[in-house]
């Protein structure tokens, strides 16, 4: 489908963000008290805490889609037959979404509807529509440019805008897309000849950011299996096991599923969000564990990430936003690792 | 969707991190980290990561309990609170005020805290009101007060990472504190020297610059012999000695004799290792020195505090940036409960409670005579109880049937006990002999402050409604005064703080408004006060700092033909304390399932100790069985268990002698035998 093209004012953002909050589930950036920026539900009234100049929120739309945990059904008799699904998949707008993040999802799109389709995630997917916040600045934690996720989208987005001085030009992307544009049609005019150009050339500049490694480089060092292992030493060495770097990644998906009891008495079979850097993911009733050491489960989130996701689904399972960098107890740093990869 | 995040301050250890608490249409889903608060820094640990998930725990005790006929009744507040008023009453009517105790809690809040040691003193009329920081931080609160004249951690934890130098002695911080392992960890990257004194080669000790593997309770030697070397080779601070401290010819002349061989002997430390590492500690400037209850849960905690405060004097490292002395406080409001007055010679902010001048002010304050008379430690309420002095005891919070030493003893001591009242979230070993079970809400259910080790007042926030009848513990205490005729009236926790701000100097400045955004360190004098981010700065609380003159003493019980082993306990990473909360999550307890010692493969050897084998260690209190995990980690001839297990309680082993000026038991080393179950 041929992007379409429109011009959003700026100054018209507030308004068109209010609209869209008074009718449907608005999710955006919003700044608090702290200064932290976190993609959250915005009422009506809380449009102005609404943040669009920022690097990128804390949290990645992941959890609108498939949530820190979250009961899949509840049993209602006695019998394991007797037992409802219970989520609910809600129509949602999510505003101002970096590019990496909306990669992620693409991502996350693969995993979940492959040989088995998750129903709950992709009926959440079916019903959202995205609208993408490209970036023009380069900046120093993330690296879009070099797993091919940004600055900028070419494809797999329902909405992108590009920032050029005081508006936006709008691209859409995908029928569902198109149909945000409709049903907020007065807030949207169709782009001139110099929006599109002003667009590219912001599109243009912002690809300049170099790169800070050759993802292929990168899948080529591990397939070959030749990384010194001094490098998977000193990563499980800083390693917490606190699962943070997972938890906080946009594309990691690994669940548990346990059967949980509330104090209110609903029972109801969960999942929760597992890491695989927990010893407990893999090891089996009797102690056995296949990874084996700390290095081993260090060098398994790199291959699969760089190298396995690459054979399976033809992307880098790491969309380069860098919030692993952020969160790490041991100061494991994933980008400077993956140089060392490269150079390895 | 309603989706909020929720600001507030983590429940489990002393750093103090914040982190949002996600709640879902009113049910907690998941944390997420904040990045732009002092201490978390986008970062959660790996308990903080899974707070949310004991708030809604099946076991939560919805309704008050009362037992009849041995067995738990749900009843209704009015009943509950009825039998507690008029037994509470009967007994200090019969007994006298002193009969009663109350035990606060360092896992709640400031306000709570405030309000358990008011209805201690102002309605029951008595100074017995205590916490569980008696089992583990006491020994710090006397030693620094004797030397520095405040008893708290010196500097912030963001400075850690800029020492130039860290000196970790009993402290497993990537365990016990991780947000402050990561500093070290950020120091240790940035070129600090670190030098990690542990029995055990613990995480630290991995990448440390030095391990210096002394036997547990032999830390007075080695911090003796460290200021012999630094003295013999000049290397001591002069004039920071002359002008800033009184008492260094007293502490020399002790000092004196642990020369390296000497040490050497005692700790099992090669000399040239010690040399080595009092040379770092003397030169690398600034140099910050971090423990835990690897110093201060011994018979001599506060003189190894003391130890610690001399070392750190001799070499002029208190008063500035990333240096000092600082312990790492281990529940989340810890020092808070200390602050609050949760103890029984003080009223908040250490103000004793036998000058006449404080004890007016409170007496004016609260409208009712008080005592003059410092009350009894748990140490001693539990003493007091097994002889029959202590007739009722209000525990909040609280679980020393499995936290304190010699469990047995705690045992005996509790069923002395005419009347017991529990406040807790979960059914506990402790509750279960309570006459009375108050449910409280847990810490996402209810709104106040706790004061992080650094003594830094944070805000938690309420994120859900109560579960079940479930109330704030705060709120529980309001009633039981209120009912036996002494109004608590507080229409919220921050009208509390606004109470204790003007009587507690230290916390002069504090409010929740002022709190909203980031916390403030206390001393924080007044509403223009910026707080305190590190203490002693140009001068001592107590004036001068003062050297201590102190000798070493071996542990209460060292190994002999029977039990030849040292056996130390200590903490997990993803276990917290008795484990109440941390055994009912998912994801932590499946990394560390089951109980386990730890023992050298060369005394695993000898007995026929296989790897994961069973075995049973033994004490003169107690056996357990558990598996052998065989780890050249440990030191030969000591073995290593954690406290996380109620099916295998390790303070059934632990030793109850205890410091006898602080009072705290001797949970780090006590004598064991351990044979291979076959």
């Amino acid at each position: 489908m041929a992007h379409e093209r429109f011009v959003i004012n700026k100054n018209d953002i507030p308004g068109l963000l209010g609209a869209i909050a008074s009718k449907e589930v608005l999710i955006a950036p919003i700044g608090n008290e702290v200064g932290d920026i976190n993609l959250l539900p915005v009422s009506g009234d809380d449009v102005s805490s609404v943040v669009l100049d920022y690097e990128n929120t804390i949290n990645s739309p992941k959890e609108f889609f498939h949530p820190d945990s979250e009961a899949l059904f509840r049993f209602t008799g006695a019998s394991h037959d007797d037992a409802d699904m219970v989520y609910v998949a809600e129509e949602i707008v999510l505003f101002g979404v970096r590019p990496c993040d909306t990669a992620a999802l693409g991502y996350l799109d693969k995993v979940f509807s492959g040989d088995f389709e998750d129903e709950l995630y992709l009926k959440r997917r079916d019903k959202s529509v995205v609208i993408t916040l490209g970036c023009t600045e380069c900046h120093n934690g993330c690296f879009c440019t070099s797993t091919g996720t940004g600055p900028f989208l070419e494809s797999g987005f329902d909405i992108q805008l590009v920032p050029v001085a005081t508006r936006y030009v709008v691209y859409t992307g995908s029928d569902k897309g198109s149909a945000f544009i409709e049903r907020y049609g007065k807030y949207f005019k169709s782009a001139k000849a110099v929006d599109k150009r002003d667009a590219e050339l912001a599109v243009l500049k912002a690809a300049k950011c170099p790169p800070k490694f050759s993802s292929d480089k990168v899948y080529d060092r591990l397939s070959s299996g030749k990384v010194h292992g001094d490098l998977w030493k000193d990563v499980a060495s800083r390693c917490q096991s606190c699962g943070s770097c997972l938890f906080i990644c946009p594309t990691c998906y690994c669940f548990t599923v346990y059967d949980n009891e509330r104090p209110d008495g609903e029972k109801t079979r969960c999942r929760q969000w597992d890491a695989c850097y927990f010893r407990g993911f893999t090891r089996m009733a009797g102690g056995a564990d296949p990874v084996g050491s700390g290095e081993g489960m260090a060098k398994r989130k790199y291959n699969h990430k760089l190298w396995h996701d690459k054979d399976r689904f033809g992307i880098s399972g790491c969309v380069g936003c860098g919030r692993c960098n952020e969160s790490c107890v041991g100061n494991v740093n994933w980008l400077e690792n993956i140089i060392r990869i490269e150079k390895s | 969707m309603k989706l909020n995040y929720v600001l507030t301050t983590c429940p489990y250890c002393g750093v103090g991190c914040n982190f949002y608490l996600k709640v879902k249409d009113g049910h907690m889903i998941g944390v997420a980290p904040s990045r732009n608060t002092h201490i978390a820094k986008g970062r959660i640990c790996v308990k903080g990561q899974n707070a949310w998930a004991i708030v809604e725990h099946k076991d939560r005790i919805k309704n008050p309990l009362i037992k009849k006929g041995g067995k738990f009744i749900e009843s209704s507040w009015i009943e509950a609170l009825g039998l507690v008023t008029s037994k509470f009453k009967d007994i200090k009517r019969r007994h006298g005020a002193d009969s009663l105790g109350v035990w606060s809690s360092a896992r709640c809040t400031n306000e709570l805290n405030y309000l358990a040691q008011k209805f201690a003193r102002a309605v029951l009329g008595t100074n017995n009101v205590d916490h569980c920081a008696r089992t583990c931080h006491s020994p710090t609160v006397a030693g620094l007060i004797r030397s520095f004249g405040s008893g708290a951690m010196t500097n912030s934890i963001d400075e850690i990472k800029d020492a130039k130098c860290i000196f970790a002695i009993g402290s497993n911080a990537t365990e016990a504190h991780p947000l402050i392992g990561w500093r070290v960890r950020s120091a240790k990257d940035k070129g600090a020297k670190l030098i990690v004194c542990d029995p055990r080669r613990i995480d630290m000790a991995e990448y440390a610059d030095i391990h210096i593997q002394h036997y547990p309770g032999t830390d007075i030697a080695l911090l003796n012999c460290l200021m012999n070397i630094i003295i013999s080779e000049s290397l001591h601070d002069l004039s920071f000695i002359k002008n800033r401290t009184e008492g260094f010819d007293d502490m020399l002349k002790a000092v004196s004799r642990y020369t390296p061989a000497y040490a050497e002997k005692i700790t099992g430390v090669p000399k040239g290792l010690l040399i080595k590492a009092a040379r770092i500690y003397a030169t690398e400037s600034p140099a910050s020195i971090i423990y835990t209850l690897g110093i201060t849960e011994h018979t001599v905690g506060t003189e190894n505090v003391m130890s610690i405060a001399n070392l750190a004097m001799l070499t002029g490292n208190v008063g500035k940036p990333s240096s000092g002395v600082n312990p790492l406080r281990g529940q989340n409001n810890v020092q808070g409960a200390c602050d609050m007055a949760a103890l029984p010679d003080v009223y908040p902010g250490y103000q004793r409670v036998d000058d006449p001048a404080i004890q007016k002010k409170f007496e004016k304050a609260w409208g009712v005579a008080l005592s003059p008379r410092p009350g009894l430690t748990v140490t001693d309420q539990l003493i007091e109880a097994r002889k029959g002095s202590i007739k009722a005891l209000y525990m909040i919070g609280e679980d020393p049937l499995r936290s304190d030493p010699n469990i047995n003893h705690v045992r005996e001591a509790l069923e002395k006990l005419e009347f017991l009242v529990v406040n807790e979230i979960f059914m506990s070993p402790t509750a279960e002999m309570a006459d009375v079970i108050l449910p409280g809400a847990s810490f996402a259910e209810k709104t106040g402050t706790f004061t992080n080790s650094d003594r830094r007042v944070q805000l938690v926030r309420k994120a859900i409604e109560p579960i079940g009848n479930s109330r704030p513990d705060w709120k529980i205490v309001c009633d039981i005064a209120s009912k036996m005729g002494y109004p608590f009236d507080y229409k919220d926790t921050a009208e509390i703080m606004d109470e204790l701000a003007p009587l507690t100097p230290i916390y002069g400045g504090i409010s929740h408004k002022r709190i909203e955004k980031a916390g403030l360190q206390w001393p924080c004098l007044d509403k223009g006060h910026p707080g305190t981010q590190y203490l002693h700065k140009d001068k001592f609380s107590r004036g001068l700092g003062k050297f201590h003159a102190i000798e070493d003493k071996p542990p209460a019980e060292v190994p002999d033909k029977d039990y030849p082993f040292i056996l130390s306990t200590g903490r997990m990473r993803f276990h917290y304390n008795v484990g109440t909360m941390t055994r009912r999550t998912n994801l932590l307890n499946r990394e560390f399932p089951r109980m386990f010692v730890e023992i050298n493969p060369l005394d695993a050897d000898e007995l026929g100790i296989r790897k994961g084998g069973e075995c049973i260690v033994a004490t003169r209190r107690g056996s357990l069985r558990m598996r052998a995990r065989v780890t050249s980690g440990i030191k030969r001839k000591v073995l290593w268990m954690s406290f996380h297990y109620t099916e295998a309680p390790a303070n059934l082993l632990t030793n109850d002698a205890f410091c006898p000026i602080s009072r705290i038991g001797e949970y780090k080393a006590c004598a064991a035998s351990v044979e291979a179950v076959v």
